[in-house]
C-alpha cells in the first residue's frame, strides 16, 4: 500500500508571498482525492510540490516514508505521474506515440522501447478505452479523447500515484463524468490519485477524499469526506459569496449552487 | 505523425545519396575523366604533374566534405532548435548566431583591408576567427538574457536572438557603407556563403568542431521529444528540462557559429531539410536528427553541384539553397500539414 505524504509545507515564488504554509497532504493508493478552492488559493502549487517539481521552502514530500528529493528524476517518475492542465504539443504525433513517451522513465534517453515497453502501451492504451484511437493524429482528437489518450500516457509511467491538474477543465458535461469514472476505476485498481478541480459537485461524487484550500489561510481551510467540507458557512467564506448546498437528488452527493446576490437578496 | 520510412525507402535513399556525392566529385569548371585519373595514379608522378588526381583530391574532395558536414549540421541544429523553441520556423540562425558570425567577418574585413584572410592563428584565418567570436558573443548574451527568467522560456530566448540578429545585421549595413567600393564584392561575397574555397585545414576545423557537436544533439533526441510535446510534462517524467535547454542552444549554437565561420551563412538548409524529412519520418527524434543530418549534407552537396554547372561560372550556393529549396518546400507545403501548430 504505497503512500504519499506531504507535510508541514511551506513554498512561496521567488521573492513573493507565501502560497502554502505548513500544509498537510497525503495521496494514499485506492484513494481519490480532490484538491477544490478558489483561484490563487494555491491547489495547483501544492500538486506541483507533491510530484516533485517544485521544492518547497519548508517542510517535506516522502513517498512510502522516503524523501521524494532522494530519489532521482526517473525513479521519482515511476512512483507518483504528474499531467499538467494544459498541454500543447508542437509536432504532432500519433496516439501510440503520445503514450510511447509515457515510458521515458523506464526507457531513458539512450535505449529503445522494448516489447515490455510495448506491451505496457497496449495496455495502458486498453485501459482507458483507447485502442481504437492508436493510428490517430493526437491533435484531431475531441477534448474528451484527448484526455483518456493523456491519462494512458501517464499510466504508462507505471506509478503507484497520479496527480491531475485540472484533467477536466475544458471538457463538456459528458466527457467530465467520463474522466472521473475512469479516476474512480484506477482508484480501485490500486492507484492513488489526486485530482485538482473546480467542479465541486463531481468531485463529490466520485472523491473519497476533499482538501479545501483557502488564500486567507495560505493552506488547507477545510479537510474530510465531501459532505464534511462542501458546507454552506465554509464555502461562503471561502468562495466570499452566498452558497447554498443541497443534496443531490439521485446520488444524495453534496450538490453546491451559487445564488445570484442580486436576484435573491 | 507516425513514421513512414520503410527499409526500402531507406535503400533508395541511401542510392540516390551516393550518386549525388559521387556526381559531385565529378562534375565541375573541369570535368574529370576516369581514364585520365586512373593513368595519372599509376604513373607515379608527384600530384602536382596530375591535373585530373590533383583537382580530385584538392578540390573536389574537400569541397564535397564541406557540403557534407556544412549542411548535415544545419539540418540538425535546425531539429533541435525547432524542438527547443518549440516554433516550426526556428532555424540554426534564428538565435543571431549567422547574423553575429557575419558581422564579426565584415568588421574584420573592414578593419583590416584584408590583411585579416591572410593573418590567423593555427591556421584559422583572422576573418574566420573574428565570425566564430562574434557567433559566441552573441550566444553568450542570449545564455545570459536566459538565466535571467527563472525558466529559460522559449519566447525570451526567441526575442533575444531575433533581437541581437537585427542588430548584427544593422553593423553589416553600417560597415558596408564604411567600406570602400572595392572591399563590398569581397563582403558580399561572404554572406552568399560558399564551400568552394574549402581545403583541408577547413574540413579539420569543421570536423572537430561540428562531429562532437552533432553526437552531444543526437543524444538528446529522446528527450526533445519529450519537451517537443510537453514542457511540464517532460519535467514530471524526470527530464531536466532547464539542463537540456542549456545543453541544447550552447551546442547547438556552437555548431552553427563554426558553420557560418567557415562556409559563410548558408541560408534555408536547417529550416526546410528537418520539415522535409519529418514528413517521411515522422516526428521522433531519434529516426528525424540522424536521418536530418544525412539529407542535409546529401541536400548541400546537391545545391553545390547546381551552384557550379547551372550558370555561368560558380554561383554562390547561399542562392542556389533558397532558389531551388524554396518552391520545393512550398511544394510540400501544400502536400500536408507539417504541424500541429497550437499554441
Amino acid at each position: 500500500m504505497h503512500e504519499l505524504v506531504a507535510s508541514h509545507i511551506t513554498f512561496a515564488y521567488a521573492s513573493g508571498p507565501p502560497i502554502l504554509v505548513d500544509v498537510n497532504a497525503q495521496v494514499a493508493c485506492g484513494k481519490l482525492l480532490a484538491l477544490v478552492g478558489p483561484n490563487g488559493a494555491g491547489k495547483s502549487t501544492l500538486l506541483r510540490v507533491m510530484c516533485g517539481l517544485m521544492r518547497p521552502q519548508r517542510g517535506k514530500v516522502e513517498f512510502d516514508g522516503a524523501s521524494l528529493f532522494s530519489l532521482s528524476s526517473l525513479e521519482r517518475a515511476r512512483r507518483v505521474a504528474f499531467l499538467p492542465q494544459a498541454v500543447n504539443p508542437t509536432f504532432s504525433l500519433s496516439v501510440f506515440e503520445v503514450v510511447c513517451l509515457g515510458r521515458y522513465p523506464h526507457v531513458g534517453a539512450l535505449r529503445t522501447m522494448r516489447q515490455k515497453d510495448h506491451d505496457v502501451v497496449l495496455r495502458c492504451l486498453q485501459e482507458t478505452r483507447c485502442d481504437a484511437l492508436r493510428a490517430r493524429d493526437f491533435s484531431e482528437l475531441s477534448g474528451g479523447e484527448r484526455q483518456r489518450v493523456l491519462i494512458a500516457a501517464i499510466l504508462a509511467q507505471e506509478p503507484d500515484i497520479l496527480l491531475l491538474d485540472e484533467p477536466t477543465s475544458l471538457l463538456d458535461l459528458h466527457h467530465q463524468i467520463e474522466v472521473f469514472s475512469l479516476l474512480k476505476r484506477l482508484t480501485r485498481e490500486g492507484y492513488g490519485v489526486a485530482v485538482v478541480t473546480h467542479d465541486l459537485n463531481t468531485a463529490a461524487r466520485f472523491c473519497d477524499h476533499m482538501l479545501l484550500l483557502s488564500s486567507s489561510v495560505h493552506g488547507v481551510k477545510a479537510e474530510g469526506t465531501p459532505s464534511e467540507v462542501l458546507q454552506e458557512s465554509i464555502l461562503s467564506e471561502v468562495y466570499e459569496t452566498e452558497v447554498k448546498v443541497c443534496p443531490h437528488p439521485i446520488t444524495g452527493t453534496p450538490l453546491v449552487t451559487v445564488l445570484d446576490a442580486e436576484r435573491y437578496p | 505523425m507516425t513514421s513512414r520510412i520503410t527499409l526500402g525507402r531507406i535503400a533508395l535513399l541511401v542510392l540516390i545519396s551516393a550518386g549525388i556525392v559521387l556526381v559531385s566529385l565529378w562534375i565541375g569548371a573541369e570535368s574529370l575523366r576516369w581514364e585520365q585519373i586512373q593513368a595519372e595514379w599509376r604513373s607515379g608522378k608527384p600530384i602536382t604533374q596530375c591535373p585530373a588526381l590533383s583537382i580530385l583530391i584538392n578540390q573536389r574532395i574537400p569541397r564535397t566534405l564541406a557540403a557534407l558536414l556544412a549542411g548535415g549540421t544545419l539540418a540538425l541544429v535546425g531539429c533541435a532548435f525547432q524542438a527547443l523553441l518549440r516554433n516550426p520556423l526556428a532555424t540554426p540562425y534564428t538565435l543571431g548566431v549567422a547574423g553575429a558570425g557575419a558581422f564579426g567577418a565584415f568588421a574584420a574585413t573592414v578593419l583590416m583591408e584584408g590583411a585579416a584572410a591572410r593573418i590567423g592563428i593555427v591556421g584559422i584565418s583572422g576573418v574566420q576567427l573574428a565570425a566564430f567570436l562574434c557567433a559566441l558573443l552573441d550566444m553568450a548574451a542570449i545564455y545570459a538574457m536566459a538565466a535571467r527568467h527563472p525558466r529559460m522560456s522559449p519566447a525570451v530566448l526567441l526575442l533575444t536572438g531575433v533581437t541581437l540578429g537585427m542588430l548584427a545585421n544593422a553593423g553589416i549595413l553600417f560597415l558596408r557603407y564604411l567600406a570602400k567600393p572595392n572591399m563590398l564584392v569581397v563582403m558580399d561575397r561572404w554572406l552568399m556563403g560558399g564551400v568552394d574555397v574549402i581545403g583541408y585545414r577547413d574540413i579539420k576545423t569543421l570536423a572537430v568542431g561540428t562531429i562532437p557537436c552533432a553526437l552531444v544533439l543526437l543524444l538528446q533526441a529522446a528527450k526533445l521529444d519529450q519537451i517537443g510535446f510537453d514542457v511540464e510534462l517532460a519535467a514530471g517524467r524526470g527530464i531536466n528540462v532547464r539542463r537540456l535547454q542549456a545543453v541544447t542552444f550552447i551546442v547547438g549554437s556552437l555548431a552553427t557559429a563554426i558553420v557560418v565561420s567557415t562556409v559563410g551563412p548558408i541560408g534555408f538548409v536547417g529550416l526546410i531539410v528537418p520539415h522535409s524529412v519529418r514528413a517521411l519520418t515522422g516526428s521522433r527524434h531519434r529516426l528525424l536528427m540522424p536521418i536530418s543530418l544525412f539529407a542535409g549534407g546529401v541536400f548541400l552537396c546537391m545545391c553545390d553541384i547546381i551552384a557550379r554547372k547551372t550558370f555561368v561560372g560558380e554561383t554562390p550556393i547561399g542562392i542556389i539553397t533558397a532558389l531551388f529549396g524554396g518552391p520545393f518546400f512550398l511544394y510540400l507545403l501544400t502536400k500536408r500539414r507539417f504541424v500541429d501548430w497550437e499554441g
